[in-house]
């Protein structure tokens, strides 16, 4: 038997174990990552399929998120434009996320039968700003997907 | 008569001298020297350590069932009226008094029925406006308009289905919360085979 000073000094071949570490940091650092932003591409692909008109409450790890209405609002006699976004769900409400392809993500609040989204867009009445999908999604991976409906008052 | 061939004698294994017989052999075959082999084996096993334990990662995130689930189907809440709803909070041990039915729709109010009453419980009180619509949508819109309301901005709005449940600022948050759970009950629940199970009435 060769014995270990010389093994360590032997260079040939050295680069397959070199490869194998190499690959083995490669999958743990990618399966890292891609665990912390699979939520942000579920979110992605969510409003992307609610813009295109997908309406969609799903389950996920046994919890379920209802969205009931989903609007937004452009009041003249004011000039606001906002969101009412209403639903349901078994989640802890602090596990929820919403965001549309416009306003950045918030939390939702406790309302009504079960959460509110409200969110003021703008201080002018105009439904050209008005975002066309809401998504709300728990950290556990359940999500609701929905067009919003345009209102004018 | 000696034999032909020495006797053979029952010698211990020896793992050192198999190794260097099975050296030998990879050597003569394939060219590899003693570390070179050592450097092959080593690859060998940390491969197999990565694929093992990738394949158990998998294994363990997948869901149980790989055969993608249906996904359920919610039926829109059903609509309700404010006249149906007070009738229900009146079957609560919350007092009732001073109801007025409002002239809806109105400036303010796109609804078609509403009604402003006190409800009372011990020394409690809440002021409350209830006031139902022929759709969600239409009770969401006023729901968001009267956050800019001059008279109504400092009122608590919770929607349920068709109907707005307003309070007072200075009602009590306890009795509120009792009428809008007793709404849920009675609209919301009964359809959300998620939450806990309720039947109208109960």
């Amino acid at each position: 038997m060769l014995p270990f000073s010389r093994i360590r000094r032997a260079r040939s071949g050295q680069s397959l174990v070199e490869y194998a570490l190499l690959l083995a940091l490669v999958a743990v650092v990618a399966a890292t990552i891609l665990f912390g932003i699979g939520l942000s591409v579920q979110r992605v692909y969510g409003i992307i399929a609610g813009v295109l008109g997908a309406k969609h409450d799903t389950t996920g790890g046994g919890n379920t998120i209802v969205i009931d209405t989903a609007l937004c609002v452009s009041v003249a006699a004011t000039g606001k434009t906002g969101l009412w976004v209403t639903g349901t769900t078994n989640e802890p409400l602090g596990n929820l996320i919403a965001s549309t392809e416009r306003v950045g993500q918030g939390p939702v609040s406790a309302g009504g039968s079960g959460f509110v989204y409200n969110p003021e867009i703008a201080s002018v009445a105009d439904t050209n700003l008005c975002p066309k999908a809401v998504v709300v999604q728990s950290r556990t991976g359940a999500i609701a997907i929905t067009p919003l409906t345009v209102v004018k008052m | 008569m000696k034999p032909d061939h020495p006797q053979k004698t029952s010698e211990p294994i020896q793992p050192e001298r198999i190794a260097e017989r099975l050296f030998e052999r990879i050597e003569a075959r394939t060219g590899w020297i003693r570390s070179q082999t050592l450097i092959a084996v080593f690859t060998a096993l940390a491969i197999s350590v990565v694929c093992c334990v990738s394949s158990t990662l998998a294994v363990a995130v997948q869901p149980p069932e790989l055969t993608p689930t249906p996904s359920p189907t919610f039926v829109p809440l059903p609509t309700t009226t404010a006249n149906d709803v007070l009738a229900e909070f009146r079957k609560t041990d919350t007092t009732i008094a001073d109801a007025k039915p409002l002239k809806v729709p109105n400036a303010t109010w796109a609804a078609m029925q509403g009604v402003q009453f006190t409800a009372k419980r011990d020394t409690k009180s809440a002021q409350l406006l209830l006031l139902s619509y022929d759709s969600d949508d239409k009770a969401g819109a006023d729901a968001f308009k009267v956050r800019y309301d001059a008279q109504f901005s400092t009122w608590s709005v919770a929607q349920v289905s068709n109907v707005l449940l307003l309070a007072a600022p200075t009602s009590n948050a306890n009795v509120v919360n009792a009428f809008v759970q007793r709404l849920k009950v009675l609209v919301v629940m009964p359809y959300r085979a998620y939450l806990q199970t309720a039947t109208p009435g109960q």
